[in-house]
């Protein structure tokens, strides 16, 4: 008897895993938009809440029984009307023996072959209802919940807020470079006979900031381009504008060339780095600008400030915690406003190829940007 | 407004700009650039020191922006305040409006021809035309205040308000007398005591306030 019980717990054991895998739950997604034509968001990587775990488990389980219904009514409608038409046309003998259901009995061949019939063309007409009522049911039970929709909102306007600024940085650099082309090459040839030696200079110098313009114009292009369809960069509302942005905006966005600007008292600082293309120096700027600004916010004592030029570009800002090696890191890790703009960080630095890790490290808080410094791609 | 050559002050952060500005303005005999500034902090001293006649101002630079450096320098810089040439990189920039309320006497785009660049310098030394009249006509337009809210502290004369309309159009001291068959001299009268009433400094200010006041539709 104990066998019994255990098997039949193992058993339901099994039994509950499949409904709450994540891989159920995407197949199951697949399979929807497959044959119901249903218009669903591809599943979210990462961990699943469990509300929309239990949402899922719920379909699939769903799906299982009313498939396994579906399937019973057919293998009992064809068999019985075929059956029945065989044994009047006489090319089966017995068959229906023992059938004595409520007023049919087995003689009945005629009402049996309409019994099959009836209980056939009704399953037909119930598995196309229970589509229609499937595809209805799967964004209730398959999509993605209130907060997740709300998540992938936010995100979706963060990176177009992004995508804004980068072309707004591109438009304000191109035509800067373009600008100084112009003048250049103006002064040059207002002093052509008179200064050869500066007309001389001003070719080159504008042969330098054009190289550098569409240098820049790849890069930023490219990453522009390869942002999700649909994306298009119209004005987004929220963060961008207002009074302290707009006097943001009147300045040139700074680049590394300007990092002194963030190192107050209790920076320490090491940046060792050449030329960079600027939309990676604007970016590396801002990333060391929002980390100090989380380090003021959370942190104590000195933070340290290392940006070194590779292959790649690689920031690294570390402060200790408050509270010293033992603090507990509070969950969202630099919490607070610091947890969105972490999320803000690494979204841009994905967009640009590059990957950003932060956590705790022995007391400190510890934010590695890693970028690839790309001049423009060749395709 | 002056013997000897225009002396000119360049402020821009970047410094190919300057270098540009500079060779145009130094191969013009009656134009001498005394000085350079590379921020808008470095604005009112390097004026102090040099005594410019015309600043050409840059509007977006790291530190302090031009509008902000057309400002202190109109309250803080030397007396008789130099006149302040705004140079830009786009027109429809709102910064350069910004500038001209802040007091800035006109403005320039840096892709002008040198010749056009010459010229304005000049032209806004001098004070007695407006720079690029439909720019700035079109530029008051875009910010055209939603009421009416009347010239301040002005009472105008019949004259002088015909005055003033025409120097929104563009017309200089020389063409309105031929326009109102008046004397030259009898015009500048008109325009400083216009300038006084309406509590600005030059004519651009004055046409700027007029737009803004509804005084004038763009």
């Amino acid at each position: 008897m104990p066998g019994v019980v255990v098997t039949a717990l193992v058993a339901a054991a099994v039994a509950l895993v499949p409904p709450f895998l994540g891989g159920t739950r995407e197949l199951e997604i697949s399979a929807a938009r497959a044959l119901l034509q249903v218009d669903l968001p591809a599943p979210a990587p990462g961990r699943l809440p469990l509300e929309t775990r239990l949402r899922a488990a719920l379909w699939f389980g769903l799906h299982l029984a009313i498939g396994g219904v579906v399937a019973a009514a057919v293998g009992i409608a064809v068999p019985l009307a075929l059956i029945a038409f065989a044994e009047r046309l006489g090319i089966t003998e017995g068959a229906l023996t023992g059938t004595d259901v409520g007023p049919l009995g087995p003689g009945d061949l005629w009402a049996w072959t309409a019994v099959g019939l009836v209980l056939l063309i009704g399953t037909i007409y119930a598995v196309a209802g229970l589509g229609k009522l499937a595809a209805t049911m799967a964004p209730v039970l398959l999509g993605p919940s209130p907060a997740e929709r709300l998540a992938a909102l936010e995100a979706r306007e963060r990176q177009l807020a992004h995508r804004n600024r980068l072309a707004r940085e591109l438009h304000d650099s191109v035509g800067h470079a373009l600008t100084a082309v112009t003048l250049q090459a103006g002064a040059a040839g207002a002093v052509f006979d008179r200064d050869p030696e500066f007309a001389r200079r001003a070719l080159t110098a504008i042969e330098d900031l054009g190289r550098n313009a569409l240098d820049e114009l790849d890069a930023v292009l490219g990453v522009l381009r390869e942002a999700p369809p649909g994306a298009s960069p119209r004005e987004g509302p929220g963060r961008e504008g207002g009074p302290r942005q707009e006097a943001e905006m009147r300045r040139a966005a700074p680049t590394l060339a300007e990092i002194d600007r963030l190192f107050a008292e209790g920076v320490d600082a090491e940046v060792d780095v050449g030329d960079l293309p600027p939309h990676v120096s604007r970016e590396a700027y801002r990333i060391v600008q929002e980390s100090l600004t989380n380090a003021a916010k959370h942190g104590t004592g000195t933070a340290r400030v290392r940006i070194a030029a590779g292959g790649d570009l690689t920031i690294e800002v570390t402060n200790p915690l408050a509270g010293g090696p033992g603090a507990r890191v509070r969950a969202g890790g630099a919490a607070g406003s610091g947890g969105r703009g972490l999320d803000g960080m690494r979204e841009r630095v994905r967009l640009l190829g590059g990957e950003l890790t932060a956590g705790p490290q022995a007391g400190s808080w510890r934010v590695v940007a890693r970028l690839p410094i790309t001049e423009g791609r060749h395709d | 407004m002056t013997d000897g050559p225009l002396r000119v002050l360049i402020v821009d952060d970047d410094e190919l700009v300057r270098r540009g500005l500079r060779a145009i303005l130094d191969a013009e005999d009656d134009l001498t650039v005394v000085g350079e500034a590379g921020d808008g902090a470095e604005v009112v001293p390097a004026a102090v020191r040099l005594r410019p006649h015309v600043v050409l101002m840059d509007v977006r630079m790291p530190r302090l922006d031009g509008i902000q450096a057309t400002r202190l320098l109109i309250e803080r810089g030397p007396d008789p305040a130099p006149r302040v040439l705004v140079v830009t990189t786009f027109e429809n920039d709102d910064h350069v409006y910004e500038a001209l309320r802040a007091g800035a006497d006109g403005f320039l785009l840096k892709r002008a021809r040198p010749a056009q660049i010459v010229e304005a310098v000049r032209v806004v030394a001098r004070g007695d035309s407006l720079l690029f009249p439909a720019a700035v006509r079109r530029l008051a337009a875009a910010h055209q205040p939603s009421r009416e809210l009347g010239l301040p502290g002005a009472r105008l004369t019949d004259r002088e308000a015909e005055v003033l309309t025409l120097m929104a159009e563009g017309l200089s001291n020389a063409e309105i007398a031929a326009c109102l068959f008046l004397g030259v001299e009898t015009v500048k009268t008109h325009v400083g005591s216009l300038l006084g009433k309406l509590g600005v400094r030059d004519r651009t200010q004055a046409v700027v306030v007029a737009y803004r006041s509804g005084f004038i539709a763009p």
